[in-house]
């Protein structure tokens, strides 16, 4: 039996998730734009409801710091030291630590608090506002351009204001646009409750308002309660109540906040559903599409005895089909601004390791890719972003000899190009270094000596295992770490990458990716009894196998002519390990030839029985029932109900390089 | 839907024993290269007529393929073949049971479902050493009833090992 628990504490950390990233969003926003106390209430209340989970479900490490993280952020949010320009690092690094401390509690590890000390200085406590270098000897918060920062607004309602249809809560409400509020309700009057008439007003309240504009006047403040001006008695004034900094951190946060309900705001209502509840709406909708394939089959012309009636309703159908299955891919898809923003992280951090500055650029954050593919991208795009600062970005001293920013800029962006998603992660720095990394291939045996490859093969190098397997090339080489492993999980989510250098100015990496793995463009071929579908983004090229240019070469392989070149020919059956007799090239007059795109090499050609259709396909991922198929990416179901494998056919290319350096020892 | 698909999550109706004691566990029982074997039912989802599986090269030879489990993409194991038994023939009339762990279907290709049993503690016995176990997917406990032996298989152990395809393939 599952504990019950278990589900409820799932929840809270989806909660987390979601709050640990609106808190970094926030935080980022305090960084780079105005301090609003929008932003700061958002950041704030983010901490707060983790800590009160925390508290809720015992994770006392958590709790504890989320609680000094409230108290520094409560700091601020008093405007107390907002102004310190130091403050919030330390704070996006209490992030890093909140969100390290929740991964800890969710996976039962055990991590060490992170370091409180840089929060406790940021927070009002009386040790620290004396040191204060810039001490301010002001303790009022009214100051700079003679504004007020602080309004107080007393606010009794007559008796008419209930009974001519006014509520105190819309006041307040339209107040709260116009910066942070705090109300305080003063209950004194209110009669028992057997007493009480409801249509009178018997609460008084204090409200302080926070202007999110520093030039907020009096008279703006006043236009708030203008429909109710002869309904209540109002004085507004410049607050100068009780806000000395020793204890600012105590005002209750919790009561009067309560006491408004939260500004609506501008973002569309979203639900939160199980991930497993819409791929199975996908399956559904995938299986919709077949069953409407299959009957508009059987509805052809010989079929049906052609029904003109009956075939326009097929064609409605088919267009409603294909609409739901687009909404249906659209719920899956997220904007990339989350995974952007993790990055953000792993560049403070690389930057703090490597002692190099570095700015983050992000581009098209509201760029929607599906969900799957956001998930997957979170490492490869971790290597990248670590390569770019680590290799790409010179340190600060030789950046300021060669006149560049001493500051390194990487920017990270993404577009959609027709179906088709961009990535790129572009710095800066001073771009591959080639002469090093020929240097490199040759000693490794990928190059033979004295080769004099173009730049673009050996840019192409660094996506080679040997690069990233040895242990000093990271030291050697211009850039290489990893990149072979970037260059495997973007495959396997059907990308490719390409990418430029340009001497001294920087690198860019593009990484190519399909809009959604759940849908494919393919090609339905026949190799035996088999049927198989290869992704349409592969082929480059289809012949008719009497008419292509077909060769032996010697005893072992064989050679199709494409245009100028002869490229080495395979059977798709025999490639993919089925059992298919070996000298059948020309047999069958349906057979065909293939060419196939190889990203980064020469391409090859697959031999087929027959080429049945070209059609969009709903791909099944094989992983959790399977595992790892060698040479199938995925499957799907053709129209009949019969599965078809997808054809990995880099692995096949990979696959038949080594057949073919075998036959070559051999 | 042919009519060997049974709901067989629930017990069948009009049952005359209760379930006494809670260690009680529910066994569904099918035939399988000759022999009775059982499995917990609780991991068993569902009952389902034989259908061609679609063959999956590079991978061992009880693989069969996989077959279209509404929408669903579901690999299918001889069973009997995974269990050293020799294939199973071709036979219309052969069931796959399909069988969940944590979120991973899977077909169990076996010749006929025949009951559910209950059998109490004392019913379960550890199977007697015979011979070397093959490759650790021989069931370790079995169960005597009024028709014989019923051989416990462990799930865990029959499914092929996931993400390790190659470790398994026969070239």
């Amino acid at each position: 039996m599952a504990d019950p628990m278990d589900a409820i504490r799932a929840t809270f950390f989806e909660e987390c998730a979601e709050l640990l990233e609106s808190l970094e969003t926030g935080l980022l926003a305090l960084q780079t734009g105005p301090r609003t106390a929008e932003t700061i209430d958002a950041v704030f209340r983010s901490v707060h409801s983790i800590k009160g989970g925390a508290a809720a479900f015992a994770f006392s490490d958590l709790a504890a710091f989320a609680h000094e993280f409230e108290t520094a952020l409560d700091a601020y949010r008093i405007g107390q030291r907002g102004d310190l320009p130091h403050g919030v690092p330390i704070l996006l690094r209490a992030c890093d630590g909140l969100r390290d401390l929740v991964a800890a509690s969710q996976t039962g590890a055990k991590a060490t608090a992170p370091d409180p000390t840089g929060l406790r200085a940021l927070c009002g406590s009386n040790e620290v506002v004396p040191t204060d270098p810039r001490g301010d000897p002001d303790p009022l918060p009214s100051v700079p351009n003679g504004f007020p920062k602080v309004w107080t607004i007393s606010f009794e309602p007559r008796p008419e204001l209930l009974s001519s249809g006014n509520e105190p809560s819309f006041l307040f409400r339209s107040l709260a646009i116009l910066g942070r509020i705090e109300v305080r309700a003063d209950a004194a009057n209110l009669p028992p409750l057997e007493n009480v008439d409801p249509t009178l007003a018997y609460l008084r309240w204090t409200l302080r308002l926070w202007p999110s504009a520093p030039d907020l006047t009096e008279t703006e403040i006043e236009a708030a309660f203008e429909f109710v001006h002869d309904l209540c008695d109002l004085r507004i004034a410049p607050g100068t109540e009780a806000l000395a900094p020793g204890r600012a951190s105590q005002i209750p946060d919790m009561g009067p906040r309560n006491a408004v309900p939260d500004i609506p705001s501008l973002v569309p209502t979203t639900i939160r559903v199980d991930l497993a509840r819409v791929d199975r709406l996908v399956d559904l909708v995938g299986e919709l599409v077949i069953a409407q394939s299959m009957l508009a089959q059987d509805m052809t012309p010989g079929g049906s005895g052609g029904n003109p009636t009956g075939t326009d309703r097929m064609n409605d159908l088919q267009q409603l089909t294909r609409d739901l299955q687009e909404s249906v891919m659209a719920i899956r898809a997220q904007p990339v601004r989350s995974l952007f923003q993790r990055m953000e992280r792993i560049v403070r951090e690389t930057a703090a390791q490597t002692g190099k500055t570095v700015r983050l650029v992000t581009e098209g954050v509201a760029t929607e890719i599906d969900k799957t593919v956001i998930e997957r991208l979170a490492d490869p795009l971790t290597h990248m972003i670590r390569n770019a600062i680590d290799h790409g970005l010179e340190d600060p001293q030789r950046r300021t000899a060669a006149g560049k920013d001493p500051t390194g800029t990487v920017t990270l962006r993404a577009l959609q190009r027709s179906d088709r998603i961009l990535i790129e992660v572009s710095d800066d720095g001073a771009g591959l270094d080639r002469p090093r990394i020929c240097d490199r291939a040759i000693a490794r045996g990928l190059l033979p000596p004295g080769a004099a490859p173009d730049p673009a093969e050996i840019d192409q190098l660094i996506f080679s295992p040997g690069f990233s397997t040895a242990s000093g090339v990271s030291a050697v080489s211009g850039r290489g770490v990893g990149m072979d492993v970037v260059n495997r999980a973007i495959r396997d989510l059907s990308g490719s990458i390409a990418i430029e250098s340009a001497e001294g100015a920087g690198c860019r990496i593009t990484t190519s990716l399909p809009l959604t793995l759940a849908i494919l463009d393919g090609m339905v071929v026949r190799s035996g009894r088999e049927r198989m579908v290869l992704p349409l983004s592969t082929i480059l090229e289809a012949q008719t196998a009497d008419l292509a240019a077909i060769e032996r070469l010697g005893t072992g392989g064989w050679a199709v002519r494409l245009h100028d070149r002869y490229v080495p020919l395979l059977d798709l059956g025999r490639s993919m390990g089925f059992a298919v007799p070996h000298e059948r090239w020309e047999a069958g007059e349906d057979s065909a030839v293939l060419f196939i795109r190889v990203e980064g090499g020469d391409p090859f050609a697959l031999r087929v029985d027959a080429i049945e259709a070209q059609r969009q396909v709903v791909v099944k991922g094989l992983d959790d029932n399977l595992g790892r198929v060698p040479c199938v990416s995925a499957a799907t179901i053709l129209g009949d109900g019969q599965i078809a494998l997808i054809v990995d056919t880099p692995a096949i290319a990979a696959a038949a390089g080594l057949d073919l350096q075998l036959a070559g020892a051999a | 839907m042919t009519a060997e698909e049974h709901e067989w999550n629930a017990a069948p109706p009009g049952d005359a024993t209760p379930p006494s004691g809670p260690a009680r566990t529910e066994l569904l029982t099918f035939r399988c290269g000759g022999q009775c074997y059982a499995l917990d039912i609780a991991s068993v989802r569902e009952i389902r007529g034989w259908s061609r599986p679609t063959p999956l090269p590079h991978t061992p030879k009880f693989m069969l393929g996989m077959v279209n489990l509404r929408g669903t993409v579901l690999p299918v194991t001889d069973l009997a073949l995974r269990l050293g038994h020799p294939a199973m023939p071709d036979d219309a009339r052969n069931v796959i049971i399909v069988v969940q762990q944590a979120r991973r279907l899977h077909g169990l290709l076996v010749e006929a479902v025949t009951d559910i049993v209950r059998p109490a503690p004392d019913q379960l016995q550890d199977m007697p050493q015979v011979g070397a176990a093959r490759d650790g997917v021989a069931p370790d406990r079995m169960f005597l009833s009024e028709t014989g032996i019923l051989q416990i298989l462990a799930l865990e152990r029959v499914l092929p090992a996931l993400h390790a395809p190659d470790a398994e393939a026969i070239p």
